[in-house]
Parts: C-alpha cells; structure tokens; sequence
C-alpha cells in the first residue's frame, strides 16, 4: 500500500540544486547584472523601494467568479512542492467572501460554489521582498524574472515577510479559520519562508494553473469564458494594480 | 484479476512486516478489496489476509470499556447484546451494512479501513482520478449525487462506513499497530481529508493495521443513535447518515452528533453539539439544532439533497433520544 510515496504530479521537477545551476548558467548569458545588482547595491540596509527589477514574464492572474472553491490549487501546489522536496504550504489560498458573483454559466450549474477568492503571490514589478534578503535565497530568476524562493537556502529571518506589502487578510476556505498574513509566509515544519515560486522547475508550468477543473472545462470548451479562473498573464505594472 | 502473493500471517508483527513489501495490502473479509483487485483500481502485488491471526475478533467488556476487535464481523457485532446494550448506535450501524452476507464477511478493521465509493473511482477506465493517483476530479462539475457538501479538497469522495459514523458520536478511539509497536487513535483523528492527503482516508501508513476499537466507559450505556438514508432499503451506502449520543439526565452535558456519506471524513455537527449543551431536548430546541447540523454545507451540481436529509435525520434522532 504504498501509493501514497509515489504520488503524480508530473511535470518533472528539477532539483533545487538543479535549479540553481540553471540559474548560473543563464545568469551568466542573459542577466549577469541583475545577479551582481542583488549582490551589491541591495545590501542589508538597502530599502525595500523601487529598484529597477525586470518584470517576471508570468504572475497567476486570478478570477473569483470562476472559482468554485474546489481546492484543488491549494492541494496540488502542497502536493508538487513536497514532492521536490519544499515546503508543503500552500502558496496559492482561497479565500471565503460573501461577495463573489459566480459566472452565470457556472452559477447556473454549482450556485452553492460561489464565495471563494484565490490569490497567491504577485510578482511584483517592485518586488519588495527581495532586496532585503541577507542570502540571496529570495532571487529573481534571470531568465523569466521569478521571484522565487530557494527554500533550501532562506534562513528564517523574516525580512521578506516584513517587506512585502501584499496581505492575506479574511477567512480560509479551507479551515474557516481567520487568516492575517502576508504573501509570503513562514513554514514552521521546514523553518523556512514560502511563497509562489510559479513552480519553477516544473515543465508545464504552474500546477494550480494546469489542474484547476473551471480550466480544464474552460480549455474544452464546456464553459464560455476568453480567460481562465487562474491565467498565467505578463506581470505589468497595469496588471499589477488590477490583481487580487 | 492479476496475480499477486497472498500469505496468511499469525501475528500482529508478521503481518506489519509482509506489509511494509511494495503495493501490499490487508485483508479482512475481503467485501471491499477483492472489487478493488478485481477491477485494478489499485495497485496490489500481495495480499496479507489478518484472519490467520487469532485473538483479533473478540467483543468483549474491558474493564468498563467496549473493545472490540478489527476482525469482528459485522453481523456478529449488530447481534451482540454486549454492543446493542452498551452502545446502541454502533449495533444498529452495524446492522444496515449492506446485506447478511456482507455481514457475515466484512470485519470492522475493514469496514473503517475501506475505500471510496465514488462512481468514478470506481470505473475502471477513469485512471486520471486523484484517488487513483491521477491529477482530475470528475465530480467537481460533474454528477456528484454521492459526493461531498461538507469538506471537499481536489477530490469529493465521501467516506463510506457506518460503522465510522456510529464510533465518532460514541468517542471511540482505534487501536493501530505498527512496526514501530501500538498506538490509539481518538477517532475524530483517525480519518484524513483529501487536503491531507488524497490517496488515502485514514491515518493508517501502508504498514499499519488496526487490531482493535475502543469504546470509553463514559459512552456507554448514555443513549444513542444511528439513522441511515440510502436509496434501497438493503446493500446500500447511505446518501446520509447520522449518529448521535447525548450524555446527561433532563439537561444536556455532551452531545456528539457525526454525520456520515456527507464529507470525506466523519462529519462532526460541532455547531449542533455546542448549541445542545446545558439544554433539554424539547422540540424546538431538536429543530434548531437540526438546522444547525447543516450549517456551511457547500453542495455541488447533484447533491444538494443531502441538506435537507441531514436536517430531517438529525431532527428524528434526537427525537429518537428524547423519548429514551
Ligand atoms: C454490495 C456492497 C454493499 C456495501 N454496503 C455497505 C454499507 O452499506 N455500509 C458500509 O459501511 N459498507 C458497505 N460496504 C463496504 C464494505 O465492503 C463492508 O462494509 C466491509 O465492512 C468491509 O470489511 P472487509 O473485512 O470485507 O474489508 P476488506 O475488503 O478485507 O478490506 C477493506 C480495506 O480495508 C483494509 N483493511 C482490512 N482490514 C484491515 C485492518 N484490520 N487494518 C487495516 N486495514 C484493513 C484492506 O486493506 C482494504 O483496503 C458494502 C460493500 C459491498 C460490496
Ligand atoms: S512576496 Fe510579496 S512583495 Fe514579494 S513578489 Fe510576492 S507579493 Fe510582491
Ligand atoms: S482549482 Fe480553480 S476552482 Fe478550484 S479552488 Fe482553485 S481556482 Fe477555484
Ligand atoms: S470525488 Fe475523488 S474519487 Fe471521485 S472522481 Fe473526484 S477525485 Fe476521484
């Protein structure tokens, strides 16, 4: 009975130390600057504003009237990240709110499975979490602009968390239980911060993107919709101001 | 059925140890798990079948306690006095298992330690099903007349045992043995949702087994209750399920409501419980909490009916308990 050890959750994970390389080797094509910026001009006493950072590519644009609080986000962003060995919190959360006017083609379907609001981390333009970190574990990937995590490397400061300015604020779905905290939050298990990290490693992408079902129904078409409950959008500026 | 290595263990540490083999699995009265095999929903490359090991199927008072062994039948534990005397929800819950011949097989160990029984785990061609370690729920916007209004995370399967459901209003504990030695397990801890983990339903590790069930003393003998809706009045899975024990004279000390066929787990009615407690069970104090029971239910396309059945078996067993 062991099919709990070997659970699937595709998309090939790359190995921290396997990312980090990658991170090298493509720092040294595309963005050695960035690299040595994050090293230097942001010491410890850096302030948290306005560097000029590149944009991530990608940021989980999110869409509450699409969402039917399944928690399938939530589960399989544990289930992935455990399975490559970091934290198993979830860095994407749903929120219960009393507000959210479902789709009508979903509300005529589910009308019980409205009032639930994802939202995970924003990637910033001006990632304010990242230049006070003393390690360098929270870093920008040079090659797609990620602001992500290496678990491995963080040491439980809790610099990033002050930073951010970004919160949580409401009920967990999940638990019912109130939630007050940042997007970027502290693992007791692994002593270490959490936040999106847009799965990096994963070929495929993000799995909460990839396996929510309003998604899958919306790519075949069962339901009408020109975006998905969680798209994968350029992160702007515009953007930016528009996320929940 | 593909071919797999069955052996026949006569002690609790022999069978931990077979278990801990790749893909093995216990066997009780094998009412569950040979559908299972034959249909190879789940992996399984050996079988270790619990009944060559003796001492395991005793009902007996402990010292004040209910203990009851994982192979105890079914049929055997709703005909004991013991059971339907001391605690009566767990007899009848046993009782309106399946069929006589079910009962005549199925042990409790197995009966708490099944698999879902959602349509779509169990159709053999659906393999992308989280339970069968896939990446998609079927039920989410799909036909979910058997699924979950209370709990659901990724998958929606409810949790399918009676017996579950009668043992979580008694406040049993189950008894799990290891390599590592024994543990007991409240029950309320005993089954995990699918936000836990959504290969597997209970605590259990795939070397573990359950070799006993424990009823306290302060359950038994207070009144109690178990109540079952399902579609046929035989070999059936409840749609709903109740079970409920109120411990106190005229004014109520502890309630314990759980509802069964609603959540991936047990489903404890704590806003009920609490709202019963230092109360007398007249009939509006009954409908209120009834209302109470189905608070924060969340039901999917087809199965909103377990609302209005969660009120109405709720309503009639704590009206079945203020006539004791
Ligand atoms: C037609 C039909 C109708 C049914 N109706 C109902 C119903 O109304 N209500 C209900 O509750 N159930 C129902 N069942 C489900 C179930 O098969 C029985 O209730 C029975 O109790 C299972 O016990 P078993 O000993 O036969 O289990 P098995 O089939 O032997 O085992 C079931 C599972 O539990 C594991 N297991 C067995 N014993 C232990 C142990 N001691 N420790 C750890 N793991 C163990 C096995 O590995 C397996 O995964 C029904 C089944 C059928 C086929
Ligand atoms: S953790 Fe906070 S500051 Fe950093 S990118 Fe995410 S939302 Fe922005
Ligand atoms: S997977 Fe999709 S529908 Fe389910 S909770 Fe997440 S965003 Fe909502
Ligand atoms: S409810 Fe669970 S068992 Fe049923 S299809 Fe969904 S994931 Fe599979």
């Amino acid at each position: 009975m062991s099919d709990q050890d070997t659970r699937d959750t595709s998309g090939e994970a790359t190995s921290e130390e396997a990312l980090s390389r990658r991170r090298l080797v493509l720092g040294g094509l595309a963005a050695v600057g960035v690299v040595a910026a994050s090293a230097g001009a942001f010491g410890r006493a850096a302030t948290a504003v306005a560097a000029q950072r590149p944009l991530s590519d990608k940021v989980v644009v999110t869409d509450p009237t699409l969402c039917v609080g399944c928690l399938a986000c939530e589960v399989n962003c544990s289930t992935w990240h455990a399975s490559v060995g970091r934290s198993a919190v979830p860095r994407i959360r749903i929120l219960a709110t009393s507000d959210v006017k479902l789709q009508t083609q979903l509300a005529s379907y589910v009308p019980a499975r409205s009032g639930f609001s994802p939202s995970t981390c924003r990637q910033c333009p001006t990632p304010y979490c990242v230049p006070n970190c003393p390690t360098d574990a929270l870093r920008i990937d040079p090659a797609t602009g990620d602001r992500y995590i290496s678990e491995g490397e963080c040491i439980d400061c809790g610099k990033c968390e002050v930073d951010c300015p970004v919160e949580w604020k409401g009920t967990l779905a999940r638990t019912s239980l109130p939630i007050d905290s940042k997007r970027v939050v502290r693992d007791p298990a692994t002593n270490a911060y959490v936040k999106c990290d847009l799965c990096i490693g994963r070929t495929g992408g993000p799995i909460c993107v990839e396996r929510c079902p309003v998604n899958v129904a919306i790519r075949a078409g069962y339901i009408k919709s020109d975006h998905l409950a969680l798209d994968l959008k350029p992160s702007t500026q515009e953007q930016w101001e528009k996320l929940v | 059925m593909k071919s797999f290595e069955y052996t026949r263990p006569t002690s609790v540490q022999e069978a931990v140890q077979l278990l801990s083999a790749q893909n093995a699995r216990a066997l009780g009265g094998g009412t569950d798990l040979l559908g299972i095999m034959k249909d190879a929903l789940l992996p399984t490359d050996r079988v270790v079948d619990l009944k060559g090991i003796q001492g395991l199927d005793h009902i007996k008072d402990d010292a004040g306690t209910l203990a009851i062994g994982a192979l105890a039948r079914l049929g055997d534990i709703a005909s004991s006095s013991l059971v339907s005397q001391k605690a009566p929800a767990l007899a009848q819950a046993a009782g309106l298992v399946a069929s006589p011949q079910i009962r005549n097989m199925g042990t409790l160990g197995g009966n708490l330690a099944q698999k879902v029984r959602c349509w779509y785990f169990r159709d053999a061609d659906r393999t992308d099903c989280y339970k069968r370690n896939g990446s998609y729920c079927y039920a989410v916007l799909g036909a979910s007349d058997l699924h979950a209004v209370f709990g659901g995370a990724a998958c929606f399967a409810v949790h399918p045992s009676d017996t579950a459901t009668a043992l979580s209003a008694l406040d049993a504990s189950v008894v799990v043995a290891g390599p590592k030695g024994q543990r007991t397990v409240p029950i309320a801890s005993f089954f995990v949702g699918p936000d836990t983990d959504y290969l597997r339903e209970t605590v259990l590790a795939p070397d573990e087994i359950i070799t006993e069930v424990r009823v306290p003393p302060g359950a038994l003998g207070a009144p109690s209750v178990f109540l079952k809706a399902a579609p046929r009045r035989s070999i059936d899975f409840a749609r709903t399920s109740v079970g409920a024990q109120v411990v106190g004279t005229n004014v109520i000390q502890t309630a314990r409501i759980a509802l069964g066929a609603v959540a991936p787990t047990p489903h404890r009615a704590t806003k009920a419980e609490a709202f019963l407690e230092g109360k007398s069970l007249a009939a509006d104090t009954i409908a209120q909490a009834a209302e109470l029971a189905a608070d924060g239910a969340k039901p999917l396309a087809s199965n909103a009916y377990k609302v209005p059945l969660i009120k109405g078996l709720v309503r009639q067993a704590l009206t079945a308990l203020a006539a004791r």
